[in-house]
This record gives structure tokens, C-alpha cells and sequence, in this order.
């Protein structure tokens, strides 16, 4: 099993309907209105198809997270912006480059103050972006939530990669590989909500669908490299023919992986997400494979919500949005998806080489 | 300058000298101005108030971090009393009490952990640095104990106690007003209060104060309390903003809250310091993250960006200081 | 020796501002050649100097150096044609050794990686050599003061120096201390090196031990003359510095004492480290001189009495009750007040104002509801302002911007504004000018007159005699004498110091 790309089919239909109708749309009506923005037409009269799926070019959509300087968000945005430039609207990437809840609802209240027509935002805190969600949205700005939610806002919709997902595809990998039986061990993260469900996602489909193989060891290493190395070290000693160490994130694995090497283990390593340094070490062999969410989809169809939303007259659900006066697009959730990536495909996971094939200025533009 | 004597300077320079906050006052207004020009959206209230309601609850601790610069001695742990505040109260609300009642313990234990701290500093002779980089992290460690690491959902707080960082009195957010209250309080008592002006005394000069009758242990022990409150307060309305209990909350605080204390005319050393410098220096800080927001400056510069005009403000001001002093 | 002349200035003038501190002022000095240079303060020494030190540049003006001209821009060029600088303010590193810190321009500039500590011990033994027997690897804080100005001197003489400038050496020695230096001072002078010397005590330069050849006189940026010492003496300067007669040079003291009452009493007073067994009495009205080397432990006897400092045991009575005083607010609220020695360190606010350090004591008398009445310590300030003479622009100043006189008056003005029954008072004219000091002077007579108490310690000798109706004189910690009326003499004080038997 390589180059597995797990893509659930939930999405990927609704992404060809919605497709679909948008260049239906185009179709049926660039003939009439070539030049004419989505707001101007009425859909509220119950018109068919009847609107172009094209923004008007001064419609701006923003992007906002923390730590802005990180590469997991670049490739969300970078689709992000496409999905807007076939739309024909203005995209920008916002956000602090603090880890700091309060400056990032400082940038996101700014953002709205610039009055665009649709945020994707990523909320550091479920309870704290409340506020901020709804009362952008009393201005008419659509708000979504990406990679992190904030389910008692009012936002209009929720892309995000299934954690639970993620921890069984890294488990099934792990055990196919070992042939279904051995020990493995884990390195987590305790305290941050994501990686622990991953780690319980792991250690729950190793114990109901792999039965021949046992968990013999759990160890903290808090994203820290140097303490995941040591981490390793006990386990091997005490374990030395560990089949599979898994961890929730990148910066782990790039301790872990020292560890397996210097100890010459056939340990099979595997980690959520990816970086250069993480791709160079799966492409040496060092580390097995990672789970990478699918970033690209996020923003893509993160973009593709908020124009929804923000032109709620594409769309006419057989809901009872008119009576109830709320806004027609409302998906509680989408799973973006996720690929396992090996030593074959590790290539097509690297941002710069990927950024510069699109010919794109990334996050600069 | 033994030989200046008796002979008045030339007035201007006189003035920016005695109000060197005019100086953070016309750099706040130029940015402001370049920003007026480049960006339509900056005057507008919606974005005022979003920069207001940025440095409202950090503004708070700035106050007390001027106190203690004052005074002499430093306070490293703001930041952890302040992510302290929020969890401890909002542990105490989940677990059944009244979140004003809570907020009123929390406040106690912030002032009780200040207390600590100057205990360490003043009758064990610790430094200030030393002793609150140790409470920094030991407060820090306390936040992950009791919210054992998540963030404390706090969403069902009554609609009157999130009033506190949430509601608007007309079109001004309610934070905002309490906070410029509490400024104005802290400033008239640092201006005119005999107290206070024994601070100055005690940072200016410990040993001369000691020479002086004063009682330097028992005023380190008053600002190191007013510190860690101020800290706690902030943490109380930063918990009613967000209504959330976020164990990491306000990381790097205390190193801006030195930023601003220092650009508004504080010193390391002690001894220099006001109210209105210190709040127009966050002020600073925070126009200019508006103005990078605003500008869409890419991401990679922004702290780059901060860190050349936090250099630059404070270099301005020193060299219009020395050129005041000659 | 030949006069040679191997420093000369002409014309120098110069201005801060608006203000011309420097009205053409001229000066020389000849190889082997002791020049001292007096003046007010403010008159403009350190200003002159400064510009030949290289720290300032002047307006107009030549400078020669053995004849040729210079222009002399950073300490370094001053360095390099010779000049040295020793500073009143010892500016040592104080946690490395003495070798280090006589090397410290050349380890600066020294190209090695490693500092050879060998070499470096024996040269800087050699150069102590000559001075005084320092060990060269003792840390610098370690040594007693006049051994640590040694080692200024050292450095200055391992720049291969032609020229010294000595800026108040003596300011803060003893009088034993100073000889010991006036006798290096001539050692230099033997080898041909032109000193310049700044000093306030116009007696210690008309002294035996010292040997100055000529004397120069600035007065408000002005050159008055030179003039040789040998044909002219102590009185003659003075009333060129001041511009004015000057009479006698301490008030008169008080005939008669009967009948005014015992204000403090000490009983077994000791520290446990620095003095023991101190007993002694104050009358009302009374100037009670407290003298002995420097580090004989006179001022911690004042601390230790005024709560500033740990007493081990002891009683201390006033007005015939047993009081026990644990801290300064205690002493203070008693009214019972320390003037410190260092005014910088221990006594002023630098940062900040006339008003708020003449206030300091007070606040709580002037406050109401706390806060401070502003009128009322307007008010008070302006009244101490007015009473001591006080120049400044205005209350709101910062004191670092006054004159060393000003500064001691303030610290006065601070003690004053509390209505003191008893001042200690350390030091109280070290560092400033001739007119100040005999204002002070005259206060003091006129507190004790008044009936304040005062105990004042003091490292001159003639201050000493001249202000004090009683002497307590201490030798390492211990009472070892008093003198009384008539009785206070130098020789007497010099030798219950030093503890020699009559």
C-alpha cells in the first residue's frame, strides 16, 4: 500500500456539484451579463442556475490565523487564492505571527473593520472567537472556521482534516507494514486537543483491528525534539525489536528518527503532518511515513464556502432559512482529507518546489 | 554640568523635556497621519475601537509593570499571573461559585502571590529578576495544573460578568472605559499621592531613601502587591473578553509591557516613569500592528518591522532627551 | 631641572550652550614641575582640563606640547602625546586583579587570544615598584582607597606619561593617606614628569609634605595668575579665588556651654565588627567632632546610632530615656537625623527635583489624605531654598544638574525641613568650594546655637579644630581620646588617631 490518497467521496461530490453548477451558471448566463458581479442578480426571486458564479473583482476574502509565519498554513492559502482568482475576487493571507489569542483577535477584528466580504479564519480558542465571529457576521461579513473550530459561534460553516481518521490511517500503515503483529509505541503531546485525539484515534483501531500487536510504551515529548530523542532511546532499550513508534506531529519525529538511527532499529516511524527536514528524512528512509492533512482542499474549498455564503443567492436549499431569516449555507463540517506520504510520492510534498512549479509568489500575493 | 547653573535653557527644548510623552504624542500622530493617507479603513471607529480593545487588558498590566520599574525592581511573572487569573477564576466558576465572587478570590491570591515575590526580594535580598523569573514559571506551572493543559470553556459566564470585556457603553467598549478609569486613578496617585512619591523615592535612590526614613522594604512589598493585582485584574478581564480560562494565554506579555514602560520614558534602573508615557507607548505598539494589518505587510517582515521601530522610538527619544539636557 | 616647558595652553575658550565656561584662559607646565590649579567650583578647572584630557574640544585656543602644536580630539590623542588623567572618581574594575586593571588599554588593544599573566604580574610590579608594595594579582576591591588611587596612578604611568593631572586626590584620603601620596607625587616629579593638580584644600598645598612649585588661579572661566608658591600664601589665594576678602574662616565658637542639658548619651555602643565599647555624651547645642582615619569606623558609629546599621549592643539614651532605635524611620520621627557622607550614593535623588528631594522627610507632615499639598511643599522648599542660599533656575530642576555645593545644601535643606534635635553629619563639605564650605560652616554654628545637637566627622583636620567645641577621636574602633577647647590641636588629634602614646 503506497500513495494511498484518502479522500473521502463526501467531499469530492460535493465538490464536483458545486462545480458543476458554477460552471453551469457561467454558461447559461455569460452570454447576458459577462461583466456582471453575483450580487447582481436576485436569487431570492427562485431563479434557477440563473446566476454567475464570479465575484466582482473589488470583493476581497482574507485569510486569518496565528503564528502566521508557518508553513502548514501556506499551502491552504495557496489554493485559497486560486479558488478566489477563478472567482474573479481579491484574496489576502492575515494573522499575527504570535502564538497570542489576543493579537490574533486583534488582527481578525481589524480585518473586519476593512469590511470584506468573507473571512476563513482559524481560532485559536473555540470560546474566545465567539464574539468576534458574530458580530462580524451582524456586519455581513460570511466567517468560516478552518483546522480549528469555534462550533458555538454562528459561523457559517467548518473545513477541517478528521483527526480520528488520521489516527487510524497511521495505525493500518503502521501494522500492514509490520505484517500484523510486533510491539509499537507512542510519543504524545498531552493538553493539545488535536494531537490527543490522534494518539487515542491510534492507539483505539491498533487494539480493535490489529490484535497481534501490543502498545508497550507511551512517553510525553511536548513537540520537543530533544526530548522525543531521549523518549526513543528508553524505548529501544527497553524494547529492541519495537516494530512502529507513531507521534502526532513533525517536530517529534525529527528526534525520534535520530534515535531509530543511531540505535540501528528497524522501528518504523510515523508522524502527523510534514516539513523539508521531515520529507528529507522519509526520502533517506529514516522515517517511515506521515499523515499529512490535505492543506490545498482546505483552502480551496474554504474559499468556496465563504463565496457561498457571502452570496447566499446561489444557493436555494429546501430549508427553512427564508422563514427563519438566517443565511441558506450552513455546513457544520467538511473533511478535507489526508494523504499517507512515503518515499515515492515525499517529492510533491515540498512547499518550495511545489510553489515554484505553480509559478505562485505563495503567501505574498 | 556643574557650570549651568542659574542659567534657564531655551524654553522648546525645555518643554519636550518636561513632557517628554510629546514626543510619543507627535510619533503616534505622524504614523497616524501616513496611515490616513494609505489606508481609508484606520480612522474609522470600528477599527479604533478593535486597537483600543487590543491594549485595553494589556494596558493594565503595563500600569503595574511602570509601578515597579519605578520602584527599581522588575516583574517577569505578569504574563503568568495573568493566564493565572483567568484559569483560577474560571475553575472556580465551573465548579460552582459566583464568577464576581471568583474574580474577587482570584484578585487576593494575585495580590498574596505578589507579596511572595517581594518577601524573596526584599528580606531574603533576591533580585527582583531572579526571584519572578522563578515565579513566572511557577505560576505559569500552576495555570496547566489546574486547567490540566485545555483551555477552560467558560461560554456559560453570565451575560453581566462578560459585560465586563465584552459589553459597549454607547459605542465604546466597557473594557475600554475601565480601563482609561483605572489609568487615570494609577496616574493622579503616581502625580500626587504621598505613597507613590515614595516609590520614586525608593527607585531614584534605595539607600538615600533608607537614609531618608523611609520604609523601602514596605513600599517594594506595596508594589510588588500592585503589580501582581494590576497583573490579576487584566487576567479577570481578559477571561470575561474571551470566556475562556486559556492556560498559555499572554505569553511574551511581560516583555512588552517592558517595551512600553521603557518607551514611554521608564528605566531598567529605576527612578523614571509615568503613567501616560507608558500607555502611550503600548499605544505605539499597537498602531503600529494596526498599521501592518492595514498595510497587508507580509508576514515574514512583521516582527522584523516591530523590532526596527521599537529601535528607532527609542533612539528618537533619547536623542531628543540628550539634546534637551545639554 | 631645567624649566623646560612641556605643556602649554593659550586662549582657550569654551561654551556649553549659551554659557561661556572658558574666558581665554592660558596655563603651563614645565617638566618636574608640581602646578596645582584652584578655583571655585565652576570656575572652570575640570573644563580645562577636560579639553586637555582630550574629553572636550575647545572653542578657540592653542595647545603646545613640548613646544609643537596639537590637536587634541579624543582621550586617545591625549593619550598618545603623554597626558594622563587621574581621576577624583576612582574608575577601576573592580573584581579583576590590580595587574589587569593597570593593563587594562593595552589587554584592550592586545592582539593575543590569551593574556599572559606572568608577564603581565612582573610588569606591573615593576611599576608598583616605585609607588607603593601592592601585590599585582589582589583584586582591585580588595585594596583600601588611597591604594586603589595607587593604581590609578600606575596606570597612568604604564602610558609612559609625561604629563599627570590629578583631579582632587585627596578628597577622599585622610591626612596620613595624603602624604603618603604628596610623597609619590615628588617621586614622580624627580623623573620629569609635569603634574597638574586640582585641589580644593588651599592648606594642603602652602603644607610641608606637599611640593607644588607654582599655583594658578581660575575664577568664573577667568585666568587670574600664577603665581610661585614660595612667594606667595594661603590667605593671598583664597582671596583670589573668591575675588574678595575673606575673613576669618570659621564662625565663632560658643564661650560658654553651662547650663544646657545632655541631649544624647551612648553607652557601650558596639557592632561586633567595625567598633566596639564606644561611650560618649552630646550637650545642647554642642558641636561634637568625631575624627580618626578613614576606615577607623566613625561613620558606622553615626549609622549604627541612627537605626541605618545592625548594633550588636549598646544603649543609647536621649534626653535621658532609653530609646531604641531599630530603623531610620524611627530615628527620623525622633528627629534624630544622618547627614551621609557620599551625597551621590547615599543622600541625593539624583533623577529627581530640587523640590522632591528637599521634601523627602517630610511627606508625611505636608500630606493630607494621602496626597501630597502641593502649595505647602512649594512652599516649604522655597523657604529652604531661600535660607541656604540655594542657585538654581528653579524648584522643578533635577539636582545632578546643580554644583557639588548646591548638592550638600540640599541635603542640608532635606535635614533642615524636619527640625532636627540631633544631626550627624559626615563629611558635610567634601568636594566643594571655599564659599560653600564657609556657609555651612556658618550654619552649623548657627543649628548648635539654636540648641540642635551636632556630631560632625570629618577627614580635615582644620575643619576639625576650626568647628568642633568637643573632639572624640577613634582608632580602629575604638574611642581612643577626647579633646576639648584649647586641647584640639592637630598634633593631638593625629597622634590619639594613630594611636601613638604622649
Amino acid at each position: 500500500m503506497k500513495n494511498v490518497k484518502l479522500v473521502l467521496i463526501t467531499i469530492l461530490a460535493l465538490a464536483l456539484v458545486a462545480m458543476t453548477v458554477g460552471l453551469a451558471g457561467c454558461k447559461s448566463t455569460a452570454a447576458e451579463t459577462t461583466t456582471a458581479a453575483a450580487e447582481t442578480t436576485t436569487a431570492a426571486e427562485g431563479t434557477q442556475g440563473g446566476t454567475v458564479y464570479r465575484g466582482a473583482s473589488d470583493e476581497l476574502y482574507s485569510m486569518v490565523v496565528m503564528v502566521s509565519g508557518v508553513e502548514y498554513w501556506f499551502p491552504v492559502y495557496e489554493m485559497f487564492k486560486q479558488c478566489g482568482r477563478q472567482l474573479g475576487v481579491k484574496t489576502h493571507y492575515d494573522g499575527t505571527p504570535e502564538y497570542d489569542i489576543q493579537k490574533e483577535i486583534a488582527v481578525f477584528e481589524q480585518v473586519v473593520a476593512q469590511n470584506p466580504k468573507g473571512i476563513l479564519v482559524h481560532p485559536m480558542n473555540a470560546d474566545a472567537f465567539i464574539e468576534p465571529i458574530n458580530s462580524a457576521i451582524e456586519k455581513g461579513i460570511a466567517v468560516i472556521t478552518f483546522a480549528a473550530d469555534s462550533p458555538k459561534s454562528n459561523r457559517l460553516g467548518y473545513i477541517t482534516s478528521d483527526n480520528v481518521t488520521e489516527g487510524y490511517a497511521a495505525a493500518d500503515q503502521m501494522a500492514e507494514d509490520m505484517g500484523g503483529k510486533g510491539k509499537v509505541a507512542v510519543l504524545e503531546n498531552p493538553g493539545q486537543d488535536n494531537h490527543d485525539v490522534r494518539i487515542k484515534s491510534f492507539i483505539e483501531k491498533i487494539e480493535t483491528d490489529w490484535p497481534d500487536i501490543e502498545i508497550v510504551n507511551r512517553a510525553a515529548s511536548n513537540q520537543d525534539a530533544q526530548k522525543a530523542y531521549q523518549a526513543t532511546l528508553a524505548f529501544l532499550q527497553k524494547d529492541p525489536d519495537l516494530g512502529g513508534i507513531f507521534m502526532p506531529e513533525a517536530t517529534t519525529a525529527m528526534g525520534c528518527a535520530q534515535a531509530v538511527v543511531e540505535k540501528e532499529s528497524s522501528a518504523r516511524v510515523i508522524c502527523c503532518d510534514v516539513n523539508a527536514k521531515v520529507l528529507d528524512m522519509i526520502k533517506a528512509g529514516e522515517i517511515f511515513g506521515a499523515i499529512n492533512p490535505d492543506q490545498g482542499m482546505q483552502g480551496y474549498f474554504g474559499m468556496l464556502l465563504l463565496f457561498t455564503a457571502a452570496h447566499p443567492e446561489l444557493v436555494d436549499p429546501m430549508t427553512g432559512y427564508k422563514v427563519e431569516d438566517r443565511n441558506p449555507t450552513f455546513i457544520p463540517k467538511i473533511d478535507n482529507g489526508l494523504s499517507f506520504v512515503t518515499k515515492d510520492n515525499a517529492d510533491c510534498f515540498y512547499w518550495d518546489k511545489y510553489v515554484e512549479g505553480r509559478g505562485s509568489k505563495g503567501i505574498e500575493e | 554640568m556643574e557650570k549651568l547653573e542659574g542659567v534657564s535653557l531655551i524654553s522648546g527644548l525645555n518643554i519636550i523635556k518636561k513632557f517628554r510623552e510629546l514626543n510619543l504624542i507627535i510619533i503616534i500622530i505622524l504614523i497616524s497621519i501616513i496611515m490616513i493617507i494609505l489606508s481609508p479603513v484606520f480612522m474609522t471607529w470600528q477599527n479604533i475601537s478593535s486597537v483600543l480593545m487590543s491594549f485595553a487588558t494589556d494596558g493594565i498590566v503595563v500600569m503595574g509593570m511602570t509601578i515597579i520599574l519605578i520602584a527599581g525592581e522588575i516583574d517577569l511573572s505578569v504574563a503568568s499571573v495573568t493566564a493565572f487569573a483567568g484559569v483560577l477564576a474560571g475553575k472556580m466558576f465551573l465548579g460552582g461559585m459566583n464568577p464576581w465572587l471568583a474574580s474577587v478570590v482570584t484578585l487576593v491570591v494575585c495580590a498574596f502571590i505578589g507579596a511572595t515575590m517581594s518577601y524573596f526580594y526584599t528580606k531574603i535580598k533576591l533580585s527582583s529578576f531572579i526571584t519572578t523569573v522563578a515565579g513566572m514559571g511557577i505560576v505559569r506551572g500552576l495555570c496547566f495544573v489546574i486547567s490540566k493543559g485545555t483551555p477552560l470553556s467558560l461560554y456559560t459566564l453570565p451575560a453581566g460578568f462578560k459585560f465586563l470585556g465584552q459589553g459597549k457603553i454607547g459605542f465604546i467598549p466597557f473594557a475600554v472605559i475601565l480601563f482609561l478609569t483605572v489609568v487615570v486613578f494609577i496616574d493622579l496617585m503616581l502625580r500626587y499621592s504621598t505613597t507613590m512619591r515614595k516609590v520614586y523615592y525608593v527607585g531614584s535612590n534605595e539607600k538615600a531613601a533608607k537614609f531618608s526614613g523611609i520604609n523601602t522594604n514596605k513600599i517594594k512589598l506595596g508594589v510588588g502587591i500592585a503589580c501582581s493585582f494590576l497583573a490579576g485584574l487584566a487576567g479577570i478581564m481578559y477571561m470575561s473578553k474571551f470566556g475562556a480560562g486559556i492556560p498559555g494565554a499572554s505569553q511574551g506579555l511581560e516583555l512588552t509591557a517592558i517595551s512600553a514602560v521603557v518607551i514611554g520614558g521608564g528605566s531598567l534602573s529605576g527612578g523614571r516613569g509615568s503613567i501616560l508615557g507608558s500607555i502611550l507607548g503600548i499605544a505605539l505598539l499597537s498602531v503600529i500592528q494596526n498599521a501592518m494589518v492595514l498595510l497587508a505587510i507580509n508576514v515574514y517582515y512583521q516582527q522584523l518591522v516591530m523590532g526596527c521601530i521599537l529601535l528607532l522610538a527609542v533612539t528618537l527619544d533619547q536623542l531628543s532627551q540628550r539634546r534637551a539636557s545639554i | 631641572m631645567p624649566n623646560v616647558t612641556i605643556l602649554e595652553v593659550n586662549g582657550i575658550e569654551k561654551s556649553f550652550g549659551p554659557i561661556k565656561v572658558l574666558k581665554g584662559v592660558n596655563f603651563s607646565v614645565r617638566k618636574g614641575e608640581v602646578h596645582a590649579l584652584v578655583g571655585e567650583n565652576g570656575a572652570g578647572k575640570s573644563t580645562l582640563m577636560n579639553i586637555i584630557g582630550g574629553i572636550h574640544r575647545a572653542d578657540s585656543g592653542e595647545i603646545f606640547i613640548e613646544g609643537k602644536r596639537v590637536e587634541i580630539k579624543n582621550p586617545l590623542d591625549a593619550q598618545k602625546l603623554g597626558i594622563a588623567f587621574v581621576h577624583q572618581e576612582i574608575a577601576l574594575c573592580h573584581s579583576v586583579t590590580v595587574a589587569e586593571n593597570i593593563f587594562m588599554s593595552a589587554i584592550n588593544s592586545s592582539k593575543n587570544l590569551v593574556v599572559n599573566y606572568k608577564k603581565l604580574y612582573k610588569d606591573a610590579a615593576d611599576i608598583l615598584k616605585q609607588l607603593a608594595p601592592i601585590p599585582p594579582d589582589k583584586k582591585v576591591e580588595e585594596l583600601s582607597i588611597p591604594d586603589q588611587q595607587i593604581i590609578e596612578i600606575a596606570k597612568a604611568l604604564s602610558m609612559n606619561c609625561n604629563i599627570i593631572i590629578f583631579d582632587e586626590p585627596t578628597a577622599s584620603l585622610s591626612e596620613n593617606e595624603s602624604t603618603v601620596l604628596f610623597g609619590i607625587i615628588s617621586k614622580l616629579r624627580k623623573r620629569g614628569i609635569g603634574i597638574i593638580y586640582i585641589s580644593h584644600r588651599i592648606n594642603e598645598i602652602f603644607s610641608q609634605a606637599h611640593s607644588s612649585d607654582r599655583i594658578s588661579v581660575l575664577r568664573d572661566g577667568c585666568y587670574i595668575g600664577t603665581y610661585n608658591v614660595s612667594e606667595s600664601d594661603q590667605k593671598m589665594v583664597i582671596n583670589k579665588m573668591v575675588g574678595r576678602e575673606i575673613g576669618s574662616m570659621y564662625p565663632p565658637k560658643k564661650s560658654n556651654k553651662e547650663g544646657l542639658g545632655t541631649l544624647l548619651e551612648v553607652r557601650n555602643l558596639s557592632d561586633g565588627k567595625r567598633f566596639k565599647n564606644i561611650n560618649f555624651k552630646l550637650q545642647q547645642g554642642e558641636i561634637l567632632g568625631i575624627s580618626g582615619l578613614v576606615g577607623a569606623g566613625r561613620s558606622e558609629i553615626a549609622q549604627a546610632v541612627c537605626g541605618l546599621r545592625d548594633k550588636q549592643s549598646g544603649e543609647v539614651f536621649y534626653k535621658g530615656k532609653n530609646i531604641n532605635i531599630k530603623s531610620s524611620w524611627d530615628s527620623v520621627k525622633k528627629g534624630i537625623l544622618y547627614l551621609p557622607e557620599d551625597r551621590k550614593v547615599d543622600g541625593l535623588f539624583l533623577l529627581l527635583s530640587i523640590k522632591q528631594n528637599i521634601s523627602v522627610m517630610v511627606l508625611d507632615n505636608i500630606s493630607k489624605m494621602g496626597f501630597v499639598k502641593k502649595k505647602t511643599e512649594i512652599e516649604c522648599t522655597q523657604r529652604m531654598v531661600d535660607a541656604l542660599k540655594i542657585i538654581c533656575r528653579s524648584i522643578n530642576q533635577n539636582v545632578s544638574s546643580l554644583s557639588g555645593g548646591n548638592q550638600q545644601k540640599i541635603l542640608f535643606a532635606k535635614l533642615l525641613n524636619v527640625k532636627p534635635n540631633i544631626m550627624f553629619i559626615d563629611e558635610p563639605t567634601r568636594g566643594i568650594d571655599v564659599g560653600a564650605k564657609s556657609e555651612i560652616h556658618k550654619l552649623l554654628r548657627n543649628l548648635a546655637d539654636e540648641g540642635v545637637g551636632i556630631i560632625m566627622i570629618s577627614s580635615e583636620l582644620p575643619e576639625v579644630i576650626g568647628m568642633c567645641d568637643r573632639v572624640l577621636v577613634i582608632h580602629e574602633g575604638n574611642l581612643s581620646g577626647e579633646v576639648t577647647g584649647s586641647e584640639i590641636s592637630e598634633t593631638r588629634i593625629i597622634h590619639l588617631a594613630s594611636d601613638i602614646k604622649e
